[in-house]
């Protein structure tokens, strides 16, 4: 009979529900949905990786040999070496079309494409190339392809084997084609003899490595150092590898987020659940007094009243997951875009169901069983019995006679009333905050996001044109650029890579030589005007900074390619907006250096 | 020992910091089988004596027992299973639950009960047989009332706590009423208890507790009880 009781109750039970019920239902589908993109993200990933056996980490230098490889090999914790050539090169007819060209020696066991369709290069006359790039150009498996290697005057005429997508090459990013368009820039893979006549033979320019799961990364840079010494440029992480890591790297950069809005839905549905239940028991207090005088035990009553609750998740839960899929491949397909990625399905994260499953179950049924069991300590007399209002202490405007006898005996009873349920208007007011905090929330990820890509566009970036100079540009040339006509004003940036040393620790970084007060490029997007590089010492990223233990003030060592010499700088300024580091060119003078600007701004 | 016995049982409410005693240190016994009436003012201590013996509440202080039973030392639980088992009570306002029918009313408190008698023999009985189907919002007060009497009755109690059950009620029905109950006292043995503030009544006692501020201004066993019929007031 309670079931058939509670049953023909729903009626009066279920409208007061049901807005309990839908944002259980959004604050499942917030939870799974979100759970789901970085699972189906991560999964894929991981799945890629692997299949693909990525590098960990990619060194870059100059006249890298086997013997080189056979050093790396023996460090403790290293699993995998990749000697090749990273070259680029443009399309014969058209100079705007770039390749990356990847020229790898014996078999492909590491950073292994992913073939569409035809075989692996067999032949010094074959090679793979990125499938996006041959559907935009009109290349096709078995098509000739002339390439020049930049800077070499060389033709080289090839043809395609197989069309392939790289796991190395997710979002394929340069540092003259931020934005990835395959169409005009991509990538290909052909054996190490194609392009030995460049380098010479058993020389290579990059190694790739792969290591064991627990290998410490400042223990391998040491390693790497002591062994490479300055043949080394640069070593690369796969975290650091924006071409390979940015489509998971951008995904898992989301968890804070992720984090936080479920968690601010299901507080939004503890405290519905918690009014609502309330009120219902209330309502229901003769009711439960008739059941305790008929015999009913408490936990009996206390599961019937139980059932509302139990309807909200057993309603909600499905509810909310029934929309996630979608919203998973919605917002999958966002993240990806400009990616280049293999097929893969979007799964189910069953992992994320059960934990928004029991979430709810302990928001909902949590919440109103604290209510309820607070309701059934009453004896049935009791219960019987209409609530008596609690006891009417003097409210604090009371204590100033003169204002509350101005009051009408409306207002006064208004105010009484309202004070003397502080439970109810605190979790009012708590309910409204938590709504206004989301709804704030989201205002402010767009408006921070917003002012982030307006700082980018329209303060950082001043200039017209960016021209990519050649590295044997002599000054003459570049400032004979500089007096052109139409030429309002010109500067000029250089990017080079070094080794950084600390007290204990050292990486490499990309080091920019801007001018000394760069006006065109400004070094950091927020800044309100042009401001001048330090003179005494250079910008570092906040990221190298952490990463090398310092903080404003300290003392640091460059060394570059080729140059066993170590040049003490200062660290000026630490910023989080900027990579690498920035120095101007009076100081990069004063180290000794040979400026060859590789970048015009205009 | 059968019956109920009462001794120096008091039940006080802590108002901040005053004590108010509505049952005030009192003793009685009320043997087995008899037709009882509670008489007093409002705020005399009838109801709160009521919910004493029928367990919905706990004394004080004292000692009540039931058959034997002390229920004054029960826990929750307990006096669940008393109430549950033992006890059948009919309240001033019938306290039916809207959305079951009358039948339904009675198996709600009789499915749980060790012993329980028919629901539509029981209705019958109070004269609800045609009714039995029918919500409490489509009965009469005086329908109602019978309802609440068979949801009492069904469960096959030792005692009958009746709380004012002809306060809602016209005269004539609620003498209907009082008839019901005391026929069924003289018919089943039932020990039935009746509250009430109508001094009429009290001819129809096999016994007669008057009670005043919380304590019993006099206890009377009637020898020679007239029927309900017989009044007139």
């Amino acid at each position: 009979m309670l079931a058939v009781n509670f049953l023909r109750n729903l009626k009066s039970t279920v409208p007061r529900l049901i807005s309990v019920i839908l944002i259980t239902a959004i604050a499942v589908t917030v939870y799974v949905a979100l759970g789901g993109i970085v699972h189906n993200v991560n999964r894929f990933c991981t799945q890629y990786y692997e299949a693909q056996n990525i590098a960990d980490y990619w060194i870059s230098g100059v006249k890298l040999d086997r013997s080189d490889c056979r050093k790396l090999s023996a460090i403790p914790g290293v699993t995998g070496v990749q000697p090749r050539i990273a070259y680029d090169a443009h399309d014969a007819g058209n100079r705007s079309i770039t390749l990356s060209l990847y020229a790898v020696p014996d078999t492909y066991e590491m950073n292994i494409p992913y073939l569409v369709s035809g075989s692996l290069p067999k032949s010094d006359r074959e090679m793979v190339i990125s499938d996006e790039f041959a559907k935009a150009n009109g290349l096709a498996i078995g098509s000739w392809y002339e390439i020049e290697p930049s800077g070499t005057g060389q033709t080289l005429r090839l043809q395609i084997s197989g069309l392939i997508k790289s796991a190395e090459h997710i979002r394929h990013v340069t540092a003259t084609t931020p934005a990835a368009d395959l169409a005009h820039h991509g990538f290909a893979y052909l054996n190490d003899t194609v392009l030995s006549n460049l380098m010479g033979s058993n020389c290579y320019n990059q190694i790739c490595l792969t290591v064991e799961d627990n290998m410490s990364s400042e223990a391998l840079l040491r390693q790497i150092d002591e062994q490479l010494g300055e043949k080394v440029m640069s070593v690369v992480a796969l975290e650091d590898n924006l071409s390979a890591y940015s489509f998971l790297g951008n995904t898992n950069d989301l968890k804070p987020v992720l984090n936080l809005f479920p968690i601010l839905f299901f507080l939004c549905a503890i405290l519905l659940m918690v009014s609502n239940t309330s009120r219902m028991i209330e309502n229901a207090r003769q009711e439960i007094g008739t059941f305790k005088a008929l015999g009913y035990y408490d936990s009996t009553i206390l599961g019937y009243y139980l059932l509302n609750a139990v309807l909200v998740v057993a309603a909600g839960f499905p509810l909310g997951v029934l929309f996630t899929k979608p919203l998973i491949k919605l917002v999958v397909a966002a993240l990806a875009n400009g990616c280049d990625l293999p097929p893969f399905a979007i799964v189910h994260d069953f992992g994320a169901w059960g934990e928004a499953f029991a979430i709810t179950a302990i928001c909902c049924i949590g919440s109103a069983y604290l209510v309820t069991r607070a309701s059934l300590k009453e004896c049935p007399a009791e219960c019987m019995r209409p609530k008596p209002p609690k006891s009417t202490k003097p409210v604090f405007l009371e204590k100033f006679p003169r204002l509350w006898q101005k009051l009408s005996f409306h207002q006064k009873y208004i105010i009484r009333n309202t004070l003397r349920n502080k439970v109810r208007m605190i979790t009012c007011m708590v309910g409204i905050a938590f709504c206004m905090a989301l709804v704030v929330s989201a205002f402010g990820l767009r408006d921070a996001i917003g002012r982030y890509t307006d700082a980018l566009t329209s303060n950082q970036n001043r200039y017209d044109l960016i021209v990519s100079l050649d590295a044997s540009t002599t000054e003459r040339q570049y400032q004979r650029l500089a007096s052109s006509v139409n030429t309002g004003a010109a500067e000029f940036e250089m990017m080079t890579a070094c080794w950084v040393y600390s007290k204990d620790q050292r990486t490499t970084t990309t080091l920019t030589v801007a001018e000394d007060t760069p006006a065109l490029r400004l070094y950091t997007p927020y800044a309100d005007s042009p401001s001048a590089l330090p003179t005494d010492g250079i910008v570092l990223a906040e990221s190298s900074a952490n990463a090398l233990h310092v903080q404003v003030g300290d003392l640091l060592h460059l060394r570059f390619i080729g140059d066993a010499k170590l040049s003490p700088v200062r660290v000026c300024e630490i910023d989080r907006s900027i990579t690498g580091a920035y120095i101007s060119r009076s100081l990069w003078r004063s180290l000794g250096a040979v400026l060859h600007p590789d970048d015009g701004i205009y | 020992m059968s019956g109920i016995h009462a001794e120096h049982l008091t039940r006080s409410y802590t108002m901040g910091e005053t004590i108010i005693k509505a049952v005030d240190d009192i003793s009685f016994s009320i043997p087995e089988g008899k037709y009882t009436v509670i008489l007093g003012a409002s705020g005399a201590g009838k109801s709160t004596v009521l919910n004493l013996l029928g367990g919905m509440d706990s004394p004080t202080s004292g000692i009540l027992s039931v058959a034997g039973q002390e229920i004054s030392g029960y826990n929750k639980r307990q006096l669940a299973d008393y109430r549950r088992n033992s006890i059948g009570f009919v309240f001033q306002f019938y306290n039916l639950m809207a959305n079951l029918t009358m039948r339904e009313n009675v198996e709600l408190a009789s499915q749980i009960c060790k012993n329980p008698l028919n629901a539509a023999e029981v209705l019958a009985m109070v004269g609800l047989g045609e009714r039995m189907d029918n919500f409490p919002a489509q009965c009469s007060g005086g329908e109602q009332q019978r309802g609440a009497i068979a949801r009492a009755l069904a469960k096959n109690p030792d005692i009958l706590l009746c709380d004012e059950p002809t306060g809602a009620l016209d005269y004539k029905t609620g003498k209907a009423i009082l008839a019901l109950l005391y026929e069924l006292c003289r018919r089943s043995g039932k020990t039935v208890i009746v509250v009430t503030h109508n001094g009429a009544l009290a001819p129809t006692a096999d016994i007669l507790i008057r009670m005043k501020s919380g304590k019993i201004e006099s206890y009377t066993e009637n020898q020679n009880p007239v029927s309900v019929q017989e009044l007139e007031w």
